[in-house]
Order: structure tokens, then C-alpha cells, then sequence
């Protein structure tokens, strides 16, 4: 299921998905996948996700 | 029975690539490349799996043929390095489908670039081990096709790397 509050969230902070992977420390196509949710992240990278986008875990990943 | 300077000559070669690959392990490390994020560790983990069962069948179909009577007429080295090529072949190519080959830190086209001088170096070894006739010795395909199927796994991941590149950048 794709992940589009994720896609949102790094929209309205302007960030390109090479942006935030680079914050996370992750590749761009990990950030790619968990947008198309093709992947599911672990808590470590979801919690380095939402710190970058100044969300919680619930507003970006709990459904 | 292959004569003493062969077999020097084989080892000799068989430990320069050994050793530098040790050294490039060791150079890579302390300089971060080859990094890989969680998604990435994941992915490579299902590739070696994948590459570990085809070498194993790899193995398997070989064994049969032999003890068929030599069906697929190739010398007992050339088997094992086919079979290793095609697990490589498999995981290279699993992993690059799903981004998952180069590493956080890695130069795509620095590596592109070591891919084709690899690929141009066996397909000349390859070639010109056909054209010298030491590529197949009493009806038996020798080492020197060993080089010829490196040559074409290196073309093969070069052009999938290209075909893969066109589809992300159309995706972004």
C-alpha cells in the first residue's frame, strides 16, 4: 500500500526524495519504496524518517 | 594431467586476483564504500540466496551429465567457474533489478567503467584463446571459455544497469 502521507509530509518540507534519504542516511530508492510501499521499513529508519520531517511515527507510518 | 607451469601460471593467477580483491575489501572499508542501507542488506541477502540454489543446481546438472558420459564437453575447471559465473550472474543481477548492487558511497560510473574494462579484458582473453585453439583441447572446452563468460556476465550487468538507469530516470 503506498505511503502518501510520507510523500506529503516531504513535499510540504520541499525535500526531494534524494534529500531525505541523504538526512536518513539511506539510498534514494529505499525512500522510493517505502513511498510506493513496496518496502517496509524497520522502526530504526522509520523514526530517523519522522525526526527528518518533524512528524511522529503515528502521522507518518501507523495506519 | 596439465604440466607444472600451468598450473603455476593458474595459481599465480588465481592468488593475484585474491589478493587484490582482499586489499580492494580492505581500501573500500576504510573509506565507507560499499556501505549499504537496511532495505539494501535485505535485498542482497534474498540475491545470495537465489545465487547460492543456481549454483548448487548448476553443480547438480553437471555432475548428471558427466556421469552421462561427458554430455556437455567441458573440462572439469571450466564447470566449477561456469557454475560460480552463473551464481554470480544471479545475484548481480537480482540485486541491481532492485537497487540493491551499488553501495550508499559508490561511483556508479566509476563502476561502469571497471565493468566494461573487465568485460573488453576476457572477451579479448576469450577470443583470442578461440582464435589461438587453446579454447577447446581434444573436443573439450578449456579454461580459456571460462574468460569468454566472464566477458558476456560483465555485458550482460553493464546493459542491465543501463536498462535499469533508463527506467528510474523515467520514474523520477
Amino acid at each position: 500500500m503506498k505511503n502518501l502521507r510520507l510523500k506529503a509530509a516531504r513535499a510540504g518540507k520541499d525535500l526531494s526524495q534524494d534529500d531525505l534519504a541523504k538526512l536518513c542516511g539511506v539510498s534514494r530508492q529505499t525512500i522510493s519504496a517505502i513511498e510506493k510501499g513496496d518496502y517496509n521499513p524497520t522502526i530504526n529508519l522509520c523514526i530517523a524518517i519522522s525526526k527528518a520531517l518533524d512528524k511522529t511515527l503515528d502521522e507518518l507510518f501507523w495506519e | 594431467m596439465k604440466s607444472t607451469s600451468y598450473m603455476m601460471g593458474f595459481a599465480l593467477g588465481i592468488s593475484f586476483v585474491a589478493i587484490f580483491s582482499i586489499i580492494a575489501l580492505f581500501v573500500n572499508k576504510k573509506r565507507g564504500v560499499n556501505k549499504y542501507d537496511e532495505m539494501q542488506e535485505r535485498v542482497r541477502g534474498v540475491a545470495y540466496k537465489y545465487a547460492f540454489w543456481a549454483v548448487i543446481i548448476t553443480e547438480i546438472v553437471f555432475g548428471i551429465c558427466a556421469e552421462a558420459g561427458n554430455i556437455i564437453p567441458m573440462g572439469v575447471m571450466t564447470q566449477h567457474f561456469c557454475a560460480i559465473m552463473i551464481g554470480v550472474l544471479v545475484h548481480v543481477v537480482y540485486s541491481v533489478w532492485h537497487d540493491a548492487y551499488i553501495g550508499l558511497n559508490t561511483n556508479p560510473k566509476r563502476y561502469g567503467i571497471l565493468c566494461g574494462a573487465l568485460a573488453v579484458i576476457n572477451l579479448a582473453n576469450g577470443i583470442r584463446g578461440f582464435l589461438n585453439g587453446s579454447m577447446i583441447v581434444d573436443g573439450v572446452l578449456a579454461f580459456p571459455f571460462v574468460n569468454l563468460v566472464i566477458g558476456l556476465v560483465f555485458i550482460i550487468i553493464g546493459v542491465e544497469m543501463l536498462i535499469k538507469k533508463a527506467i528510474d530516470s523515467k520514474q523520477e
